[in-house]
């Protein structure tokens, strides 16, 4: 079979579109944007962007066979992007169908302070049922995101985050560093069994505060709200219990994150990087969970151009580049190396699917113009693999 | 006292392996624990006793729960409680030894367990505390003396199917033998249909939590004459949430249980005649909870039962109360009173006496918790109310 048939073929069987085997066909590049946050189309209203995001619970496949509950920005893990251009007006309209509060926050942006979504310090928790509008002129430019603040331990690993993109006027980064393409790619990792077990606490806590709230008996206690510092020490000479007391909750109940994603996807349903020989792309890079991440690029240097949307006056060129917490970082890969090349975490317990290497935000870059032979396994002496179909690079592994 | 030492060592070991070897799949490791502690006053037809501690009902229980390779789960239970300081059972006896298998609408389980003898428990310091209102009583127990266990526990297949929304189909063939070990023989079958809200979505205000129907078939019943007969019970059962407030709660819970009876039993002499005449009970609890920031803080309940003897030649009955009260003092820990009274008259006032009253100041702690935890209930909130994951 020449690799014109090959192609063919793939194109007919789309169950194995994303085969490592025909990783370079017209086919499994167009499903490979599936990977990526799905941008969401504004409606104009007075020369207004509105955007309309809502919140539910959804099930979320990280790799073939292992899903687990989210809380998802319109059934999207990460929630669908927002793209709007310096300056523009936004409007999100945000609506909450769980049964648990939640706010936006717009990390990284000037937004007005009511705006800013952090609950009962700028406003109320948009609770069961409501809508909230948030508004605010977009800037700085840069690449930015979005998140829930209401519990934001589980929230936001629960998968309540999105990319939010905005383009300058004059775009500094595409001058320096001209570039074809670009790709946006949220990090996080998740406590799957802290989120199931918290998500349940909360749902039924839940239960029971709404049905006193709709019926009028709001008790300040019980929500473990207070107007001031004095007003719960008060409380607690009265008899009140803080729930972070050791005669309410035992211990060492932290999250250990199992499972590393990006896009909401672990390897092997982590997103390709194609790039072709002579083009650089633009890699947007957020980290929207609780761990940090060095992200290594087998193969090359990049370019380091952006550090939390700012463009840096003087890029740097490095091959490792440490993604905190609440960081953005917008990377230049130049083409320069053909080839299939590992991006990947260096700190390597981030390669693992519950602790079973390698998983997680494990990646590829892949040239698009690589040569089919230059893909032959080839022969090992006494490890013939050719039989089983093993003969192009790379392949799916599981466990190593 | 040795089984009690031998079940600790397994569970060390269960650890150990859960936190070293991880070449095979450590299963999910699940601890429930009860202690039941009180200082009973009794007083029957005159004469008063009083026991300084009674520690029944205390129990421990182990579960080792995973994931098979289809979508259902498997588990081995073993459990143990402390028995009546007075029990020929010796001091600790082993009531759940069992392996389930599990998907999201059928459940198997085989080996020794809670029978299905009722539908509902009811608010009583031990769960005996209304066993002769609240049971379909066993006739193959022991005559000689009356131990609870032989009525609560059987070894059992029983399998159970969701054939609608909150309706649960199940039947089971249960062997009630002393010791199932020499005899595994079956001598009891049974059918349960049951609508039945879960634990997890109690606070959905629905006034309907249960409502249950039943019957049990005793199979090859020795009668007083040699010969040997079916005895079936018939019964039913309802939970409703009179006032479904989370804060003031209340809820109403009763369980009918008919006994056909044997031919032929016209007098009874002993509890294995008790077992075997005819017999119609009614058993009704009234409970209110007050629960403070999400806890339980305080619990009154009063429940009462009566029981009729139709079938014998003296008019024969029985009726009782339980008052009690708990105030929780930390999280699983309650400290209470229980106050109950019964009277019999008839035949049953020369197996019992006329009258009986009991006082029982309570301490009790129990919890449940897990390690390796791994997947989710199948009747939890997400599970339930969001998509059923495996």
């Amino acid at each position: 079979m020449d690799r014109r048939e090959f192609l063919a073929l793939s194109a007919a069987v789309p169950g194995l579109l994303l085969a490592p085997k025909i990783l370079l066909a017209e086919a499994a590049k167009k499903a490979n944007t599936s990977r990526f946050p799905r941008p969401l189309e504004p409606a104009i209203r007075d020369g207004v962007k509105e955007y309309r995001l809502y919140i539910a619970i959804y099930q979320q496949e990280l790799v073939p066979d292992f899903s687990f509950h989210t809380l998802a920005f319109n059934d999207q893990v990460p929630g669908p992007e927002i793209r709007v251009k310096e300056g523009d007006r936004v409007r999100v309209y945000f609506k909450n169908n769980t049964e648990l509060n939640h706010t936006i926050h717009w990390h990284g942006l000037y937004v007005p302070w009511r705006m800013d979504g952090v609950p009962y310090v700028t406003q109320m928790p948009v609770m069961p049922g409501q809508e909230f509008i948030y508004e605010f002129e977009a800037r700085p430019a840069g690449t930015h995101f979005y998140h829930c603040h209401w519990g934001t331990l589980l929230h936001l690993q629960a998968g309540m985050y999105g990319s939010l993109i905005i383009e300058p006027e004059s775009d500094t980064v595409a001058k320096r560093f001209p570039y074809d393409r670009e790709y946006t790619l949220l990090y996080s990792a998740h406590d799957v069994n802290y989120v199931r077990n918290e998500l349940d606490g909360m749902l039924t806590r839940m239960k029971e505060r709404m049905y006193l709230m709709k019926n009028g008996r709001f008790d300040a206690e019980r929500f473990n709200l207070f107007n001031s510092v004095d007003e719960l020490k008060k409380a607690v000479r009265s008899g009140y219990r803080p729930p972070y007391t050791n005669n309410m909750r035992a211990q060492a109940d932290l999250p250990d994150p199992n499972w590393f994603t990006v896009n909401g996807k672990s390897y092997p349903e982590t997103p390709y990087l194609y790039i072709k020989t002579g083009e650089s792309i633009r890699v947007r890079l957020i980290n929207a969970g609780g761990e940090s991440h060095y992200l290594h690029l087998h193969g090359h240097d990049f370019w380091l151009v952006c550090d939390d949307g700012l463009p840096l006056e003087h890029p740097r060129q490095m091959n490792t580049l440490h993604l905190a917490p609440g960081k953005t970082h917008d990377i230049i890969i130049e083409g320069n190396n053909r080839g299939i090349w590992t991006f990947h975490d260096h700190d390597t317990r981030r390669v693992t699917n519950n602790g079973l290497y390698p998983g997680g935000n494990l990646m590829v870059l892949v040239y698009e113009d690589l040569p089919m032979e230059e893909r032959a396994v080839g022969q090992m002496k006494g490890m013939k693999m050719e039989g089983a179909g093993m003969d192009l690079l790379p392949k799916i592994a599981l466990d190593e | 006292m040795k089984k009690f030492l031998i079940t600790l060592v397994a569970f060390a070991l269960c650890l150990a392996a859960a936190t070293s070897s991880r070449a095979e799949l450590t299963p999910e490791i699940q601890l429930g624990i009860k202690g039941v502690f009180s200082l009973d006053y009794a007083r029957q037809d005159g004469n008063s006793d009083t026991t300084l501690v009674n520690f029944d009902d205390t129990s421990i229980m182990l579960g080792f729960r995973e994931k098979l390779y289809s979508d259902y789960r498997g588990q081995f239970v073993v459990g143990m409680k402390f028995t009546d300081p007075d029990s020929d059972l010796g001091p600790v006896f082993y009531n759940h030894i069992f392996l389930r298998i599990e998907d999201k609408k059928s459940d198997l389980l085989f080996g020794r367990s809670r029978a299905s003898t009722t539908l509902i428990e009811f608010p009583t310091l031990r769960d005996d505390d209304t066993l002769l209102y609240s049971d379909i009583l066993n006739p193959h127990a022991s005559a000689a003396g009356f131990e609870a266990e032989e009525y609560q526990y059987a070894s059992m297949l029983r399998g159970s199917y969701l054939v609608a929304d909150k309706v649960w189909l199940q039947a089971n063939i249960s062997s009630f033998k002393e010791d199932p070990l020499e005899d595994f023989g079956v001598n009891a079958a049974g059918l349960t249909l049951e609508y039945l809200v879960p634990e997890s979505q109690r606070w959905n205000r629905k006034v309907l939590q249960q409502i249950g129907f039943g019957f049990n078939t005793f199979l090859d019943v020795e009668q007083p004459g040699g010969s040997s007969d079916n005895l079936i019970n018939t019964m039913a059962s309802l939970v409703l949430n009179v006032k479904p407030d989370p804060v003031h709660f209340w809820d109403l819970r009763a369980q009918t249980i008919y006994n056909n009876g044997l031919s032929g039993i016209d007098a009874i002499g002993d509890l294995k005649d008790m077992s075997q005449a005819e017999s119609v009970s009614l058993l009704a609890s009234l409970r209110y909870l007050n629960r403070k920031l999400e806890w339980p803080n305080a619990q009154v309940a009063l429940t009462a039962g009566y029981k009729n003897f139709p079938g014998l030649q003296v008019d024969t009955n029985q009726y009782g109360f339980i008052l009690n009260g708990l105030h929780r003092i930390g999280s699983g820990f309650d400290v209470g009173l229980q106050l109950a009274y019964d009277s019999f008259t008839g035949d049953l006032a020369a197996l019992f006496g006329k009258d009986e009253f009991r006082m029982q100041a309570f301490l009790t702690f129990e919890f449940d918790t897990r390690w390796n935890n791994q997947f989710d209930e199948r009747d939890s909130l997400l599970n339930l109310e969001h998509g059923y994951i495996p």
